[in-house]
């Protein structure tokens, strides 16, 4: 039992992260910590996918032609390098809308945010 | 039946010319009334003329049949004509004709004519249609092009009222459609085909072919003014214009009629329902329709609403007809479409020309109309007295046919009803025409009473007062002498309206006076052809 | 056309780019551009559409690597079709925002407004033609924040509120869709689409909790960005508050790409058999189910005319839905038709809104009754529309209701049939009332006779014209994902 947790434990520690981003996201009131809730969340993504591509002892994927084995996957690291990108402008974006919100409505806190917007 | 099958451009013609005219009356109506009025005219007759070129083939016992491929993948557009859709077509595109001749008297001062004629005649193409359908697909899409339109007719006056009723025959109808639409996968499920070329679609008895049977019941039941799927009809006929109030009344609830007729006999086929034994829900449908219809009609002082109850109950009498299977009844039945669509026809056009002419709905104020009005009250009497089934009108041949149907179908009971429901049916009509005849203008509760001695003359001296207090209200020159009121009281209604109440009077009459009853015949033709080999 | 498959994707993006750079001297240049752009993708789709139908799908290798390696789109007919549906509805939409959408945003919003538009229909379609599931992720995030932003473009408080509710719902569902691609990369080792449909059985057999765990998360993921019951909380705000125009893409085209990733996903990945060992199509009967009623019945309470039309997408969100989740071929072809078929109607009706909002000044139902008066074309438009939305025979709403109801009988569930059925009544619940409000309602003194400039009117009444002539002549879409459905259920 402790060997095939300790086997998945790269999935383990995602899925932990990945409810703490989620839990955060869902239910803290203020939109930067929701923000930050989201980033834990694609972090987790992000850790797991990367972890499938490490092989114990591989070395990084320069070589010549034909020496295959051995070598870190390096396609996991490749996708996720898009994926931090797409984070990155996803979170860039959201903070842009946080600013836009706090300027208008003059608050960060999603209830106040609704009751201001249903008033107003 | 020795016949052929011609293949003919007729049918899809018939249904689909009016459709090409809606559009024709629509941006005539633009320019001129007059014109506009012609177009509608034109369409109706046109109708009526093309349905009436289908006659030398159908009377040579063929089946016409036009059909267009790949609306659908499986289904199209199909036509098919044999005698009982001939028939109807001809029935109701001529009621229509008539219809639209009235109206163009009595909608003159109306607002939204151009509105109400192009709708008019998208409705008549919905009708015949649905009469000419090959295949329920088409049978569905003319039925929704009907009911659909015809909402615009029911709320033309556009008051709360008809709004009110408007809406809630307008979720009837999308409710009825629905359940059709139903039905009609279902079928398409069951036995592959739509089409109505043949009787037994579905011949497997099973939980599924049941409950496609309840939706149609309840689709065309609705349209039908089944009770107790009836609450639109008594809300929406009267408040709808007198001429759509007889041509919903008069046709339109027959095409519910028709589906049924189509649903029972050529989707399922008799043998099989004679073997499943369903029939009897609908008989007992039947029976509470017919009750109910005719006993809430003796409440109603509305002209116009006691007109509708007076449908129910008649509607009664023809899904009676259809679920007794027996070939006399069957023939009855048909009959019974036939003479009801003339008749009622007949009654709420009088009813319009009365309101049109008095501005009375409560029959109780209908004192002295028979002097004010002979014509008009003397094809009410006629139409009242068919509908009543005094012999020999055609009312009468239908009830006879009927029953003997029930007899032959060994129920006797339900021939009991139809004479317990006559005497209802003159329970409601005589009254309206014995005070029209033989009371005084503004003689109202006493009028209204039983016609004995001393009830009339206690009517006549109160008529009397009554009369002059009346005629000082209404009249502009204020000469208070009954007798000459009397002369001078003639106010018929104009002539445009007046012919066609006076033609389906008539038609009321001279088929069943002569010798060889055309309808008749035709109707035995329909049965025998609907109960197949 | 040998790099149609890469046009349709770098075009928009391209036109996104030069409308943005050119925008902020010559706004005029953007607003033609982005139509422009619209109307050439259209025509592309158009004649990889026709070219697809003749010759078979369409591989396309970038850089040319093939599959394995490099990255591939493929233009099948679903694709093609769907590719058609979002070019010309483009252009459409931004044709009709030409006259609207300066007036509605200002010009300091207008100028972002054009590129967000172009980048959301490069992301869609490349979502709808992506072969392998990492591009599919990658263009579901460009579409996610092009939509929030021509939700959030001109900074009212409501739509940033909106919008951000949606970019974070949104994120979830790209986090949920990018865990379940790696899990199935974990298990599988590719990541391209039909590679993964080869394996994918010995690896549902080895890893049964992985691969079930990555179809949950998928439903969840595609789920929440196609707003499917319960997960469609951010949709009617978001579909509310944006700028008409972005309403009709976004309740139109955006939540149908979704839908397609979904059944791409579903048949194309796991294939039936596998599919239906799976409690996911389950599980989506009950909520699409559940999403026919809901949305429905809280329309019927609505008194803003968006916001009515947004619950009637979460309604027939549900139909689609509840389509797919039949293990019949006629229910999925009626469920995919009728991803076309609502897209054409409800950009239709949101359109015709938009125009009403515009012309009148107001949102709410009763304000707007007796609008047929002033603007006879654009109501019987709307009309149009909604007598499709409860599926009126001669309309093409009529025939995606037939399939899926002759889907759910081919199953043996007549109970299928009657919810399809009840489920239109409901539409008919709360789009009637309105449609005779505005014909016969009190006239409470709108402008008279002033119908949209023809820039505005033209597309809704050609919207109108394709519901009902693909009503009455249903060959074009219906045949193709009639095809579609077939090849569904011929994978294993």
């Amino acid at each position: 039992m402790s060997q095939q947790l300790l086997g998945h434990l790269n999935f383990l520690g995602a899925m932990v992260l990945f409810a703490v981003g989620l839990y955060t996201m869902l239910t803290h009131g203020n939109l930067i910590k929701k923000i930050i809730g989201m980033n834990i969340m694609d972090t987790a993504v992000f850790l797991f996918v990367v972890s499938l591509g490490y092989v114990r002892g591989g070395r990084p994927p320069i070589g010549a032609a034909g020496t295959a084995a051995g070598f870190v996957n390096p396609l996991p690291s490749a996708l996720i390098l898009t994926g931090i990108v797409i984070a990155v402008s996803t979170t860039a974006f959201a903070l842009a809308l946080a600013i836009k919100i706090h300027e208008n409505l003059g608050t960060l806190d999603a209830d106040e945010i609704v009751r201001r917007t249903r008033s107003g | 039946m020795p016949g052929r099958i011609v293949y003919s451009w007729l049918p899809a013609a018939v249904a689909l010319f009016p459709m090409a005219c809606t559009g024709l009356v629509y941006f005539a109506g633009r320019s001129s009334a007059r014109l506009r009025n012609m177009v509608a005219l034109f369409a109706s007759a046109g109708t009526t003329v093309l349905a009436a070129a289908m006659y030398p083939a159908v009377s040579a016992g063929n089946t016409l049949v036009t059909s267009f491929g790949g609306f659908l993948p499986p289904l199209g557009i199909s036509f098919r004509v044999d005698t009982l859709s001939f028939f109807l077509a001809l029935l109701s595109s001529s009621v229509w004709f008539l219809v639209t001749i009235y109206s163009l008297e009595y909608m003159k001062d109306e607002h939204g004519q151009t509105r109400y004629y192009s709708f008019f005649v998208l409705t008549l193409s919905g009708s015949v249609g649905t009469f000419l359908a090959g295949d329920l697909f088409t049978l569905f899409l003319f039925f929704e092009f009907m009911s659909l339109p015809a909402y615009v007719l029911v709320v033309h006056e556009e008051t709360p009222a008809a709004m009110r009723a408007g809406l809630k025959y307008l979720f009837m109808t999308i409710a009825g459609s629905l359940a059709f639409f139903f039905g009609l996968v279902a079928t398409f499920e069951l036995g592959g085909t739509v089409s109505l070329d043949r009787i037994g679609v579905i011949t497997q008895s099973s939980p599924l072919s049941l409950f496609t049977f309840i939706a149609f019941v309840a689709a065309f039941g609705m349209k039908a003014g089944m009770v107790p799927l009836h609450v639109w009809l008594s809300d929406a006929h009267p408040v709808a214009p007198s001429p759509a109030s007889a041509l919903l009344s008069g046709i339109m609830l027959k095409t519910g009629a028709y589906g049924l007729l189509r649903v029972i006999y050529n989707i399922y086929g008799v043998g099989f329902f004679r073997a499943v034994g369903w029939a009897s829900g609908m008989l007992f449908a039947a029976a509470v329709t017919i009750i109910l219809g005719s006993a809430v009609a003796i409440t109603q002082m509305d002209i116009k609403r006691r007109l509708a109850y007076s449908s129910i109950g008649q509607m009664g009498y023809i899904l009676l007809g259809m679920s007794l299977l027996s070939e006399r009844a069957l023939t009855g039945d048909i009959f019974h479409i036939f003479a009801h669509a003339i008749m009622k026809s007949c009654l709420f056009l009088c009813a319009g020309a009365i309101i049109k002419k008095t501005g009375k709905r409560d029959i109780r104020e209908f004192g002295g109309l028979g002097q004010r009005m002979p014509v008009t009250m003397a094809c009410f009497t006629v139409a009242a007295l068919t509908m009543i089934g005094i012999p020999p009108l055609n009312g009468f041949i239908s009830k006879w046919e009927l029953s003997l149907g029930a007899f032959e179908a060994g129920k006797p009971f339900y021939a009991v009803l139809l004479i317990v429901s006559s005497l209802m049916n003159a329970v409601y009509y005589l009254p309206i025409v014995i005070t029209a005849f033989f009371t005084r203008a503004g003689d109202r509760a006493a009028g209204y009473a039983a016609p004995d001695a001393h009830a009339r003359h206690v009517g006549v001296s109160t008529g009397i007062v009554a009369g002059f207090v009346a005629g000082d209200q209404t009249e502009p020159s204020p000469a208070p002498a009954g007798l000459s009121r009397l002369l001078s009281s003639v106010a018929e209604a104009p002539p445009a309206m007046l012919v066609p109440i006076v033609v389906l009077a008539l038609g009321c009459v001279v088929f069943s006076l002569s010798p060889a009853n055309w309808p008749l015949h035709m109707s035995e033709l329909s049965a025998k052809l609907l109960l197949g080999p | 056309m040998a790099h149609g498959p890469a046009l349709v994707i770098a075009l928009p993006f391209l036109g996104a780019f030069v409308c943005g750079w050119m925008g902020s001297r010559r706004i005029g240049f953007a607003r033609w551009g982005a139509v422009g752009t619209a109307a050439i993708h259209a025509f592309i789709a158009l004649s990889l559409l026709s070219r697809v139908t003749r010759n078979g799908p369409l591989t396309y290798a970038t850089g040319g690597w093939p599959a394995p390696l490099g990255i591939e789109v493929r233009v099948d007919i679903l694709g093609a079709v769907v590719l058609t549906l979002l070019g010309c509805g483009a252009t459409l939409i931004l044709l009709f925002a030409q006259s609207h959408e300066p007036a509605e945003l200002g010009r300091q919003a207008e100028r972002w407004y054009w590129p967000l538009c172009l980048t959301l229909l490069g992301g869609m379609s490349g979502l709808v033609i992506a072969k392998d599931l990492f591009n599919l992720f990658v263009m579901a995030e460009i579409c996610s924040i092009a939509a929030c932003g021509i939700i959030s473009v001109d900074s009212r408080p409501a739509a940033l509120e909106a919008s951000f509710k949606y970019l974070l719902l949104s994120a979830v569902g790209s986090g949920a869709v990018l865990l379940a691609t790696a899990m199935l990369y974990s298990v599988t080792g590719y990541l391209d689409m039909d590679a993964i449909s080869r394996a994918l059985p010995a690896a549902a057999a080895s890893f049964p909790r992985v691969t079930m765990g990555a179809l949950a998360l998928y439903l969840v993921g595609f789920g929440l960005k196609a707003a499917l019951f319960p997960l469609h909380v951010w949709l009617p705000d978001a579909h509310s508050a944006a700028p008409s125009a972005s309403s009709a893409l976004l309740s139109g085209l955006v939540v149908k790409v979704y839908v397609v990733a979904l059944a791409r996903i579903g048949y194309q990945v796991w294939g039936p058999d596998l599919l239906w060992r799976s409690p996911a199509p389950y599980v989506m009967f009950w909520f699409s189910a559940g999403a026919m009623f809901f949305g429905s019945i809280v329309a019927i309470a609505q008194r803003d005319i968006k916001r009515l039309l947004a619950y009637s997408t979460i309604a027939q969100m549900g139909y689609i839905f509840f389509g797919l989740s039949l293990r019949s071929e006629n229910a999925v072809a009626g469920a995919l038709l009728h991803v076309f078929n609502h897209a054409v109607m409800k950009v239709c009706l949101f359109l015709a809104a938009g125009a009403m909002i515009a012309r009148t000044g107001k949102r709410d139902l009763a304000g707007l009754s007796g609008i047929a008066r002033s603007m006879p074309l654009t109501t019987a438009a709307f009309t149009i529309g909604a007598l499709a939305m409860i599926g009126v025979p001669g309309t093409n709403g009529f025939i995606s209701k037939w399939y899926v109801a002759l889907g759910a009988l081919d199953l043996g569930r007549p109970l299928y049939a009657v919810l399809v059925v009840a489920s239109s009544l409901l539409s008919g619940a709360y789009y009637l009332p309105f449609v005779i409000s505005a014909y016969f309602g009190p006239d409470p003194g709108h402008p008279r006779g002033r119908e949209g400039p023809p820039a505005e009117l033209a597309p809704i009444v050609i919207l109108a014209a394709v519901c009902v002539l693909t009503g009455f002549l249903p060959r074009f879409p219906l045949q193709h994902m009639l095809e579609v459905a077939k090849s569904f259920f011929a994978l294993r």
